[in-house]
């Protein structure tokens, strides 16, 4: 594969991502942490303490559930919405040098990745704060161990969206537009502020029927990010293996995500030095 | 990326087979279009038509052609950046474009960091790129700026450094798009070198160029496009002989010099029109050497002005816009209200076969600081053949031989 090649490029590529976000900055790559900890700081303050107890927020556990929710969907919006303009903001890069145009969506998902790593610390640590109280043995924490797992999968899903979008977003420049408003969506659709609901809360929901709440039941739960999320509590929060019914879920979506972004990016490829 | 087959020639090799490239204007490019079903004005039109060539391991070749003729198009083709319609690219060996300098230099980054950047690009490996790191800024002149950003830079620096770049990659095929020339005089000098140490190393190098001096001096074959076909391809003299009469009778083309007339001055006299005559009287832009030349400077009046006597200044440049004769001053009065017309004769034109630039500047009397109106290097007109077969340069001083005595 060509890619390998120019594995230096996308690491170059991802180092100028995260190189000139934060240069020229007071607070530098700090504020790669202040963004996310305020907003976590801000649904806290919201969905924790002023409105609880819907879809199951409130109680101690709150603030942890929230804040791998959070971190998690960051990661995937950030990815998705940063790679999406990725092709199109090269631009007249992509008419002067011949180059595997698939390493910019790549790099621009590397270095969402990179930032979540650190979010990743924050979250671990976060874990073991809620483990430290009543702890037993250390072995407790084993299941900290499928993280890497849950990232690969957290990975596939959005490189393919990202993949995908990049794409249409060179034919189509009302991608990006659609993509941002889609994002602000899918954070609500997602558990993100709140527990994965059952079926039984999507009946309890006096305007739907039962008809209905089934098959919204059955669609929400088609989000691979909700099984993503899913995981990270699971691990994270309950110290527990991850449901194996959600890793597969977001293995079977993710690789279906990623085959498809990967084979219409690479059908287009040819004809993105003209169409920018 | 998919057609451009990299089997079957040796290293080196360019084979070009029945190359056929369209663009289509007026795409289609939102939702809304697609969805109202409006299919836009879709015309297309052939930017190369039906090319077949091919080129040897170690062969220099100049391409030239008028804008729009499909040059850089082909070698955007031969880079791999566009894909064609139909026929075959195939390239043996590694193949290096440089088509735009800096294409892909970011301001933000310092210049350490966008070598590594711009390097890795072009497809080097993040071992070459440090090994040469040091080469690199050593050629550009530029070890004292390696890690300030590239928006402190002035534009000479950046050229320099994109091009440094380049000819640090190793490849066996280099495309290059005018960008051959760029920076000082000594820096150029510098990179003539490196390119023929290149040749003589045996890279196969394609390059476009409007100078076609440039052309001459580095190419031993040349390519001519002309609206997407082959109109020669061969004898570089003989192409070039060719290149300059079809020029030389469309005429306009050659009247604007390529980086863009640059004009200034806003004082009450100002130069409308500078034509060149020929023996016989009539307005051309291509000479012989020897013959006669006139220059017949059209000015006309943007304020009110009578009765006054005015500067005029003519300098000859070559085609790098290094001045060869002049400042010619001389004082002129300027009767009544205008237009006014003047004339400058050469008897016998001194120069040689190449492309000459012309300056032309007009002064108020006892201001010779600032002018009324100048167009710098404005005109353009080429000399067709060299004269005497012995004499090179860009101007035959005319003089005679003696002796033994």
């Amino acid at each position: 594969m060509k890619i390998f090649e120019y594995a230096e490029l996308l690491k170059n590529l991802t180092l100028r991502d995260l190189r000139l976000r934060y240069r020229n900055t007071g607070l530098g790559f700090l504020w790669s942490l202040v963004q996310p900890l305020t907003m976590f700081f801000v649904y806290y303050a919201v969905f924790g303490v002023l409105l609880t107890d819907k879809f199951g927020m409130g109680g101690t556990t709150y603030p942890f559930l929230l804040i791998i929710g959070l971190f998690a969907f960051n990661f995937f919006s950030g990815g998705v919405t940063k790679s999406t303009p990725s092709i199109v903001q090269a631009g007249g890069l992509l008419k002067q040098v011949a180059f595997p145009r698939i390493v910019l969506p790549l790099a621009s998902v590397l270095a969402e990745a990179v930032h979540f790593l650190i979010m990743l610390v924050i979250l671990i640590l976060a874990c073991l704060l809620k483990w430290w109280p009543d702890h037993g043995s250390i072995l407790e924490l084993l299941p900290i161990l499928y993280l890497p797992v849950i990232l690969f999968l957290h990975l596939m899903i959005t490189l393919g969206v990202g993949l995908l979008l990049s794409t249409m977003n060179v034919f189509y420049r009302d991608t990006e537009q659609l993509a941002n408003t889609f994002m602000t969506v899918l954070f609500f659709g997602t558990p993100v502020l709140y527990a994965p609901p059952t079926l039984e809360k999507f009946q309890s929901l006096n305007f739907l029927n039962e008809k209905s709440a089934e098959v919204i039941h059955q669609i929400y739960y088609l989000n691979p990010m909700t099984h993503v999320i899913k995981s990270y509590r699971d691990v994270l929060l309950d110290l527990s293996s991850p449901d194996l019914m959600s890793l597969a879920m977001a293995f079977g979506l993710g690789l279906l995500l990623l085959i498809w972004g990967y084979c219409v990016f690479m059908k287009s490829e040819s004809r993105f030095a003209e169409e920018v | 990326m998919a057609s451009v087959k990299k089997i079957k020639v040796a290293q080196g090799e360019i084979k070009v087979s029945n190359l056929v490239k369209t663009f289509s204007q007026g795409v289609k490019r939102s939702f809304r279009d697609k969805l109202a079903g409006i299919k836009g004005k879709k015309t297309s039109f052939k930017v190369l038509d039906d090319i077949s060539l091919s080129i040897n391991s170690g062969e220099i070749i100049g391409l030239i052609g008028r804008n729009g003729a499909g040059k850089s198009t082909f070698l955007k083709l031969l880079a791999g950046i566009y894909a064609s319609d139909s026929g075959h690219v195939e390239i043996g060996g590694k193949v290096a474009s440089l088509l735009e300098l800096g294409a892909g230099f970011h301001p933000e980054l310092t210049g350490r960091e966008n070598i590594h950047l711009n390097a890795s690009l072009l497809g080097m490996s993040g071992k070459d790129i440090k090994s040469k790191e040091e080469s690199i800024f050593e050629f550009a002149e530029l070890k004292n700026f390696a890690d300030a950003q590239i928006k402190t830079y002035s534009m000479g620096m950046v050229l320099r450094l994109a091009f440094s770049i380049a000819i640090a990659l190793d490849p066996d095929v280099f495309l290059l798009d005018e960008v051959i020339g760029v920076g000082d005089l000594s820096f150029q000098q510098k990179c003539f070198t490196k390119l023929n140490e290149l040749k003589a190393e045996g890279k196969t190098i394609v390059f476009v160029s409007h100078n076609l001096t440039i052309i001459r001096y580095f190419s031993e074959r040349l390519l001519w496009l002309e609206d997407g076909k082959i109109e020669g391809f061969g004898d570089k003299h003989q192409i070039l002989d060719r290149y300059r009469e079809r020029l030389a009778v469309s005429g306009g083309d050659l009247t604007r010099t390529k980086e863009g007339t640059q004009r200034w001055g806003d004082g009450p006299i100002a130069i409308d029109n500078v034509k060149f005559l020929d023996a016989t009287g009539s307005e051309t832009h291509l000479f012989r050497h020897g013959e006669p030349m006139e220059l017949i400077i059209e000015l006309g009046s943007r304020a009110p002005i009578k009765d006054s006597t005015a500067v005029i200044a003519i300098q000859f440049h070559g085609d790098y816009g290094q001045s060869l004769i002049g400042p010619i001053l001389h004082t002129v009065s300027i009767p009544g209200d205008g237009p006014w017309k003047y004339k400058y004769r050469i008897q016998k034109l001194p120069f040689l076969r190449r492309e000459f630039f012309l300056s032309v500047g007009v002064f108020e009397e006892g201001n010779l600081m600032q002018p009324s109106d100048q167009r710098e290097k404005g005109y353009r007109f080429t000399v067709l053949d060299g004269g005497e077969r012995m004499t090179m340069g860009l101007i035959d001083p005319g003089g005679s031989w003696e002796g033994p005595f």
